[in-house]
């Protein structure tokens, strides 16, 4: 350590310890010892020098440090040091875009379009919030459903992401005339979803529009491309009517004319809809090769019992049809009995070829294809039908011609013996049947009277009645006699361009109060809906066809009740086989419930058309649940 | 054709995420699916898009605290989506605050739907008042007039909530 240090000894003798530097002094010093006599003292300055380390190092050894270096390995090697930044992984997505559906709204003209890049929409005011909030609670939303064979997540994508019916259909991106019921809304929603249905609704709840609704959406969603509509002759002019009411915007093409026209018209491209009728259906798929036939994305049947003989060419002409989507409309989708759904499921793909499902498969197939409803169940605000039943004594030259006939006839199929058959009774009914229509002699007709007396009352208050028989010969013999009422008729004999404006002639003619019509012709598929007056002038076979003839008018739009009125001649054949078929409706009504009454058998059957005049069914003879054919066509 | 010109003037998508449990294992593990339905201005889909779940770990669990769920929604969930869109909108809507956080990853106006009118700030589209995350609106504005007045615009959100519930199942079902 440097430094100084104030240190004052007394030394005897002077001591050099500190180098030659201080020699000098310690010299003289020593001089001053000797000189005197008595050793003196002094006091010695001992301070250090700042070169001289406390230590008592040796200054020579000033000198810089020898330094050296050498490398040696670490204990264990550098550890990563943890970090975090924020990263996150791509996301994994799913997704699907919308099939572009067919466009069919007619460009607007130029004129209409204002400026502005974007068309002004008035908006309505605002509206309460709470009337508001009630108002989307009360609309009920009809929400399509994935159906139960979509299994991708994409097929069942589509379906939950479509609008509501309400919103697609009211007014937004297809207009309707009028708004649906909220039945018919899940009619069109349970269509829309299916590519095998069966729609039974009962007659007179609109199968039509929701057929057309639910093919009008498809298309507008790119589902379907090109539709095939079957369906009775007669029933075409319904269908380009209701076509108009209900997607005016849909082009449509029914298929008539000579052969080559009707080649040119199955091939003609752009056409999403096209309407042919049964008969046209199978002459042309036979004419057309197979190959060259067309195929279709949907072919609905309308009145599709017509193939519930599958062996039938037209079931087997609609089966060969190339297709995605089957589709049946029917009221009736059993007449007589069950084993005829078979065919209508065989068309829709839903049992295998030549399949016979028993009653517990046909259940099961029933829930999952058939849509059936009724009007007891939906239609709770339509106006009441109410039956009256006129029983009617003959008029007396009427009451002698009926006895002669059939004691006459009764004999003769006594005396017929065992080669009697279900043809030859017939025959003496349907004879019976027309006696009580009118003599043929004399022309005098208890049912006339009447009816006469009826149409004063609804002719003097500018009402309209539909009067029904299964006679086309009764019809053109009433027609004579009705002229004061202005009849219309409309049977088989009335060439198909002539319906319709026959229809229209009774709906806006005021002078035209009456239109006369035959059972076959006139009992499916037409809306009459403004006539509140229903005759049955006679009886069909099958209460089920009745229904359907008075359902022209108890239908959907009817705003007055409708009177039915059935003329049953006193003591005849008519009030026998009234007898019979009513016990047979109570029956089914008892088994089935009031609310289905058309799905059952209820046309007489062999022994109970020869039960009628107290005959036996011959042994061995085959009982036939209808009328034979050539009778049945002779009557219609 | 007018429809397929309106359908290109103005578009809508309707933008909804929401937690779903799955199992990972034996153990539950709570996820997020997002799912965007870009529909015409009548509510017609046009396309749809939709997440897997999404399940942040605990360590983004602890650093992202509170804005995990406005970050996983907004910026994670929804820019995917929007992001994956072959046919863009014109405006996104919402209903869930959380996924707010999206306007600031993309162009495209956001905006939220409100039960309430706010004076001068909101716009009513339809039957629904919405506000507006953007600042440009003048535009957008006009567009949304074609719009209908009865158009009811919280139904797409059940869509896509109904969407979402099918994928989830189809992906358990996986």
């Amino acid at each position: 350590m440097s430094g100084e240090t104030d240190c004052h000894i007394h030394e005897s003798v002077p001591a050099n310890r500190h180098g030659d530097d201080r020699l000098p002094e310690l010299w003289h010093r020593k001089t001053n010892i000797e000189s005197a006599t008595r050793p003196e003292t002094s006091e010695i300055d001992l301070r250090l020098s700042t070169s001289v380390f406390a230590s008592g190092m040796n200054g020579a050894l000033n000198r810089l440090p020898r330094v050296d270096t050498s490398s040696s390995d670490l204990l264990q090697k550098v550890q990563y040091v943890p970090s975090w930044k924020p990263y996150w992984p791509k996301v994994p997505c799913f997704g699907l875009t919308f099939p572009d559906g067919l466009d069919f709204l007619p460009e607007q003209p130029e004129a209409e379009q204002s400026d502005s890049t974007v068309e002004m929409r008035s908006i309505k005011p605002p509206v309460d919030e709470a009337d508001n909030a009630f108002a989307r609670q009360k609309k009920k939303q009809t929400r399509l459903k994935p159906p139960e064979d979509a299994l991708s997540l994409e097929d069942r994508l589509f379906y939950v992401l479509q609008p509501p019916l309400e919103s697609w259909l009211a007014g937004q991106e297809l207009i309707l005339p009028f708004e649906p019921f909220p039945y018919q809304y899940e009619g069109i929603a349970w269509l829309f979803a299916q590519k095998s249905a069966l729609l039974a609704d009962e007659m007179g709840l609109g199968k039509t529009m929701q057929t057309i609704t639910a093919i009008r959406l498809l298309l507008r969603s790119g589902q379907v491309r090109k539709v095939l509509l079957i369906c009775p002759k007669p029933l075409i002019p319904n269908w380009q009517r209701e076509l108009k009411l209900w997607a005016q915007e849909l082009p449509f093409l029914t298929i008539e004319g000579d052969s080559d026209r009707r080649r040119m018209q199955w091939s003609m491209p752009g056409v999403p809809l096209r309407i042919a009728n049964y008969e046209l259906l199978v002459r042309d798929m036979e004419a057309i090769y197979e190959e060259d036939r067309p195929a279709f994305d949907l072919v609905v049947l309308d009145e599709a019992q017509r193939i519930k003989n599958r062996d039938s060419r037209t079931a087997q002409t609609a089966r060969d049809m190339t297709r995605k989507r089957s589709w049946t409309l029917t009221g009736t989708p059993i007449e007589n009995r069950p084993e005829e759904m078979a065919s209508l499921f065989e068309f829709m793909n839903v049992v295998p070829a030549r399949g016979t499902p028993d009653l517990r498969q046909l259940s099961r197939l029933s829930d999952r294809y058939v849509l059936r409803r009724t009007k007891d169940l939906v239609m709770t605000d339509l106006p009441p039908r109410l039956d009256r039943d006129e029983h009617l004594d003959l008029a007396p030259a009427q009451k002698l011609a009926y006895q002669t006939a059939e004691k006459e006839g009764i004999i003769q199929l006594n005396e017929m013996g065992e080669s009697i058959s279900i043809q030859h009774v017939f025959e003496l009914v349907l004879r019976l049947k027309q006696i009580t229509n009118y003599d043929p002699l004399t022309g005098e007709s208890a049912k006339l009277d009447r009816l006469k007396a009826e149409m004063e009352e609804i002719a003097a208050s500018g009402g309209k009645a539909i009067l029904f028989s299964q006679w086309t010969k009764s019809l053109d013999w009433l027609e004579e006699r009705l002229r004061p009422f202005g009849p219309a008729i409309y049977h088989g004999g009335v060439p198909t361009k002539k319906r319709e404006p026959i229809l229209q002639q009774f709906e806006h003619d005021p002078d035209c109060h009456l239109l006369l019509m035959s059972y076959g012709t006139g009992a499916v598929g037409l809306n009459l809906q403004f006539a509140g007056y229903v005759f049955l002038f006679d009886r069909w076979w099958n209460p089920a066809v009745e229904d359907q003839a008075i359902n022209r008018a108890h239908r959907i739009g009817q705003k007055n009740p409708v009177i039915v009125t059935k003329f049953i001649s006193r003591g005849t054949i008519e009030e026998r086989i009234d007898r019979v078929l009513q016990q047979k409706r109570e029956l089914f009504q008892a088994v089935l419930g009031q609310g289905d009454n058309e799905n059952v058998s209820l046309s007489m059957n062999a022994s109970e058309i020869f039960g009628l005049f107290d005959l036996k069914t011959p042994t061995g003879k085959k009982t036939k649940p209808k009328p034979p054919k050539e009778a049945t066509k002779r009557a219609a | 054709m007018v429809a397929k010109k309106q359908q290109d003037e103005f578009r809508i998508a309707f933008l909804a995420a929401q937690e779903c449990a799955s199992s990972v294992g034996t153990a539950q593990e709570l996820g997020y699916v997002g799912g965007l339905l870009v529909t015409n201005h009548l509510g017609r889909p046009l396309e749809f898009q939709c997440t897997m779940p999404v399940r942040p770990n605990r360590i983004q669990t602890i650093l992202y605290g509170d804005s995990l769920v406005p970050f996983l929604l907004g910026e994670l969930i929804g820019s995917t989506l929007v992001e994956r869109l072959a046919i863009k909108p014109h405006l996104i809507l919402i209903e869930q605050p959380d996924l707010q956080t999206l306007q600031h990853q993309m162009d495209i106006p956001l905006g939220q739907l409100i039960e309430q009118k706010v004076a001068g700030e909101s716009l009513m589209i339809g039957q629904t008042n919405i506000l507006l995350q953007t600042a440009e609106t003048h535009e957008l504005k006009k567009q949304t007039q074609l719009v209908p007045a009865e158009a009811d615009l919280r139904e797409p959100f059940l869509r896509v909530r109904e969407a979402l519930g099918e994928t989830i199942q189809s992906g358990a079902a996986a």
